[in-house]
């Protein structure tokens, strides 16, 4: 790269700077012969003139006419083979992409209790928990039809919606016309739903504080999500509390579920120290 | 064989989707492709290939669990119903024929007995496979090793036979993740209290519906009353006047008489919805919840967002991606439709990341854009793709090149061109490297319709050019010989701007002329933006340059190319007649129909309100028109982000997406700027009514 250094130019034409007015708040060129608006009335005007050189670490820095190849030793690319021009042979199928052995930063969230409860007879208890190692992304709102609320203490660690827990459907006769061309529908007074708890939301300590309150309640139309906090708020007549859980007493559970609960926290700790 | 897992469907992490287990039950080692076939037809090429589930895979994740079973087939079990197959209370046990299998389930073919039931330790068996195999779960599937039809389901499990169609899964899955009713209907009144489900209803007042804004204003309502509830156990379909022709038996939203599984005093909102009659896709009141629903697990976005024509009609589509998966909507000249949904990859293989740079174009010649995909930043190696239709509406990689090509070594912050740049009908690739070597390269890569060929390489210099990591470039064809160049720009690497004009004969780039540090009538300064368009009509490209950042006022050229120079037709201070220029102007070259390019403008820092305006072009000058912060229903705003195309097909690029988080829109520039289009969070036409 040549540093020549170029022939001494003229400044540019001084021209009178626009007076900056009080800043416009809407356009106005419906109006005619409106002024340009100064954005900065330190800075030039454009010119016929030609461009001053600005320095570059005290120097003039000028592109050649005719800048030769580069001698560049280090970092560069492998020279252009002479088969890159030949038409290359296609490839087999390829594989899978190589991920990359740096993981990148951990993703948000380093696990989660995945609890789950069983409704018997209008009572509520926890028959099984299992540590999933990941993020978490809670429910923002809930829909219409049945939905938990998880807390410790006054703290809310989780809620959502349970979609679908009460009925077993028979699907329907495919050759059927009549009544067993729909649904056979068995309500059941057992059922399953899951309650998922971020792994730092909680301890092992702390969980024997766990209440969980299901609720069942009539929404409005299709897509009109509301807040926990909106649901809890909603009359009687419109929110129904199916059942609740006041705490969780480890020491008299069963011992599968006690090893299944100390297994799992042993996992988080395990997740949280990686 | 031992028992394993294979995830079929990867959208993320499971805590962050909704997740469905897949179990087969009488599978024994030699079944176990049978089993696979069977998971593949009802769930991969059945639930998630159809509407609702196809545009929303990215919420889901399945497991296929294979389970080796030691007999093949289940356990049977034979009633006698007494000649009364709805009611199970009278009926006896005639023969049970156990089998040695991973579930233990039994099949009976018994309606009144769900068509199969548990064994006595079915439920820890399900338990156990689960908790090894499946590390969350929202939704188990099991299929049993039976070619009879029939199945139960409800708790957010579903067990069904070799028998069952997807179109049954599907609807199960409307109760399992969407909460909704069925819409059947059986003799009998409903007479409980309104129903929590969104689909049901006991309401028929109008104002109150809950379902209201799906309903045009002359639709009847009730839309269908039961003539005689005590006679008829039917659905009622349309009843009260007469139905207008267009009415879509799916889509066309009213208020129906029957549903949750009785034939009055209930209603539901279409004549035939997929939680009726299994076959139909979900109406709108459905399909509005379950997407309401799952839309935070989706992830999706309209951020990124891509401009091609995709099926080669004339009419520019549009690519949506978010973070490992593709979305293509259709354009039909007035609205989108789904056309192309992937999840994790296209087969070939390419699997998408949120690291991927798409680059769209005709690569090979077909009239339909391809796609080009680059990764440098979520693999351990760089990774370029070509991707191209699959025939059936969607794109497959029929090209990848890993870490490089012969004579290209892909780097991090290679920088790509769509360009024709041998005029041969088929777009080719300049490739650009400027930060992550010792010195800069540009690549000529050239397009044969299925892979690319480095034809070109310049290493640090190009004829009169000594490359800069600062360099930028714009592709256009100066010269109008059908050749696509690069215009090369630098203004801050040295004491003086550059800018030149490049000339291509199809393999190599020469140098047609380069200015140096003025334009005629133009000091250049390095805030100038070039923008390449053919702004007289005479088969060359010219240049727009705008200046906000150097000067007191706004500036904006008009640069006809004239093969190797380039001379001003018009420059604009300050204001152009009908736009006040500003320092924070936007632009984009599109044509507003006469075949000259014009310039659309957007301002959103400037001034109280934001502006969109468009700049057209008469051959030597240009006059704007503008839209103050509304363009129709448009609340026009800091983040929204905008591409030029032709979605009507009309010959010209006179239209505009423009998007953000969570809306997209369709605008057309002339005669003035309007709005064709607007969606919220996804892209669907309702019939009437939108889901805000």
């Amino acid at each position: 790269m040549s540093n020549k250094k170029p022939k001494p130019r003229k400044p540019g034409r001084k021209v009178t700077k626009p007076k900056v007015t009080a800043r416009p708040s809407r356009q106005t060129t419906k109006q005619k012969g409106v002024a340009a608006i100064v954005e900065d009335s330190r800075k030039p005007s454009m010119s016929g003139a030609a461009v001053r050189p600005r320095l570059i670490k005290r120097k003039i820095v000028v592109m050649p006419d005719d800048p030769s190849p580069s001698k560049a030793m280090k970092n560069t690319m492998d020279p252009v083979p002479k088969s890159a021009r030949r038409r290359s042979k296609a490839p087999g199928r390829p594989g899978d992409q190589v991920p990359s052995v740096d993981p990148g930063p951990q993703e948000e969230g380093r696990g989660y209790f995945r609890i789950r409860m069983r409704m018997a007879e209008g009572e509520l208890t926890v028959s099984g928990a299992k540590f999933v190692a990941g993020p978490l992304r809670g429910d923002e709102s809930v829909s219409p039809g049945l939905t938990y609320d998880a807390k410790i203490g006054r703290k809310r660690v989780a809620f959502g919606d349970v979609p679908d827990p009460i009925e077993w459907r028979s699907h329907p006769d495919p050759n059927a016309k009549g009544e067993t061309a729909g649904h056979h529908v068995t309500e059941l007074s057992d059922y399953d739903f899951i309650v998922r708890i971020p792994s730092e939301q909680v301890t092992e300590q702390a969980i024997q504080d766990l209440r969980v309150t299901l609720y069942r309640w009539r929404g409005q139309g299709p897509g009109e999500h509301i807040s926990i906090t909106e649901l809890i708020r909603q009359p009687k007549v419109a929110v129904e509390e199916l059942g609740s859980m006041s705490g969780l007493r480890i020491s008299s559970a069963p011992v599968a579920f006690k090893k299944e609960l100390q297994q799992a926290f042993k996992q988080a700790a395990s997740s949280a120290h990686d | 064989m031992p028992d394993s897992v294979t995830q079929i469907l990867k959208s993320g992490p499971p805590g962050t989707k909704k997740n469905i287990a897949v179990l087969g039950d009488g599978f024994a080692a030699g079944d176990q492709d049978d089993y696979n076939d069977k998971v593949r037809e009802l769930l991969t090429d059945g639930v998630f290939a159809n509407d609702y589930f196809y545009e929303d895979a990215q919420a889901f994740n399945i497991y296929r669990v294979n389970l080796i079973s030691n007999d093949s087939g289940v356990s049977q079990r034979v009633y006698d119903e007494q000649g009364t197959p709805t009611d199970r209370t009278d009926d006896t046990i005639v023969s049970t024929t156990i089998k040695d299998t991973a579930l233990g389930y039994i099949y009976s073919g018994s309606w009144a007995h769900c068509w199969l039931e548990s064994g006595a330790n079915t439920a820890n068996l399900v338990n156990d496979a689960l908790d090894t195999w499946v590390p969350d779960y929202d939704l188990v599937v099991v299929i049993l090793n039976e070619d009879r039809g029939g199945g139960c389901g409800g708790g957010n499990s579903q067990i069904v036979t070799k028998g069952s169609s997807w179109a049954v899964m599907a609807h199960e899955f409307g109760h399992g993740t969407g909460g909704l009713s069925d819409e059947y209907c059986k003799k009998g009144a409903y007479t409980g209290a309104e129903p929590g489900a969104v689909n049901v209803t006991t309401n028929t007042n109008r104002n109150t519906l809950k379902w209201r804004k799906f309903i045009k204003p002359t639709t009847p309502i009730p839309t269908g009353v039961n003539p005689d509830p005590t006679a008829i156990g039917s659905c009622t379909a349309w009843t009260v006047g007469a139905k207008p022709a267009d009415w879509d038996s799916s889509q066309s939203v009213g208020l129906f008489e029957g549903g949750r599984t009785k034939a009055s005093g209930v209603y539901r909102p279409v004549i035939n919805c997929r939680m009726r009659g299994n076959a139909p896709p979900y109406c709108p009141v459905c399909y509005t919840e379950l997407k309401t629903k799952m839309h935070p697990a989706t992830g999706h976005s309209f951020l990124k967002t891509y401009v091609g024509d995709f099926n080669g009609d004339g009419k520019d589509d549009v690519l949506i991606h978010n973070g490992n998966s593709i979305l293509i909507y259709r354009s039909d000249g007035s609205q989108l439709d789904i056309a192309f949904s992937a999840v994790e990859r296209v087969p070939g293989s390419w699997q998408f990341k949120p690291g991927d740079r798409f680059y769209v174009g005709d690569f090979n010649g077909d009239g339909k854009d391809e796609v080009v995909v680059y990764n440098s930043t979520n693999w351990n190696q760089e990774y370029l793709g070509l991707l191209a239709d699959d025939g059936n509406g969607g794109l497959k990689l029929i090209r990848r090149y890993d870490d490089s090509m012969p004579g290209w070594q892909f780097q991090k912050d290679d920088k790509f061109y769509v360009a024709d740049f041998d005029g041969n009908g088929r777009d080719d690739l300049y490739v650009f490297n400027g930060a992550n070597w010792s010195i800069p390269y540009v690549g000529m890569l050239r397009s044969n319709g299925t892979s690319f060929t480095l034809v070109k390489r310049y290493d640090g210099t190009m004829p009169g050019w000594q490359m800069r990591p600062g360099d930028s470039h714009s592709v256009g064809d100066f010269s109008g010989d059908g050749k696509e160049e690069l215009l090369v720009f630098n203004g801050d690497d040295w004491s003086i701007p550059y800018l030149g004009m490049m000339r291509s004969n199809g393999s190599s780039l020469s140098m047609a002329r380069r200015f140096d540090g003025t334009l005629p009538g133009w000091q250049m300064r390095p805030g100038d933006r070039q923008y390449v368009g053919d702004f007289n009509g005479d088969g060359k490209s010219d240049v727009y340059l705008f200046n906000g950042d150097d000067w007191s006022i706004a500036y904006l050229g008009m640069f006809i190319s004239m093969d190797s120079w380039l001379h001003l037709a018009q420059r604009y201070d300050g204001n152009v007649p009908g736009w006040q220029m500003r320092k924070n102007d936007n632009h984009w070259v599109g044509d507003s129909g006469d075949g000259r390019s014009d310039l659309f403008v957007y301002n959103h820092q400037d001034w109280g309100p934001e502006y969109l305006g468009v700049m057209v072009s008469n051959g030597h000058g240009v006059t704007a028109s503008w839209k103050e912060d509304w363009v129709g229903e448009w609340n026009l705003g800091t983040n929204d982000q905008f591409e030029v195309c032709d979605f009507e097909g009309v010959g010209v690029r006179r239209n505009l997406f423009v998007h953000n988080q969570n809306w997209f829109g369709i605008i057309r520039a002339t005669p003035n700027l309007s709005l064709l289009k607007i969606y919220y969070k996804w892209i669907h036409n309702y019939r009437y009514g939108r889901n805000w």
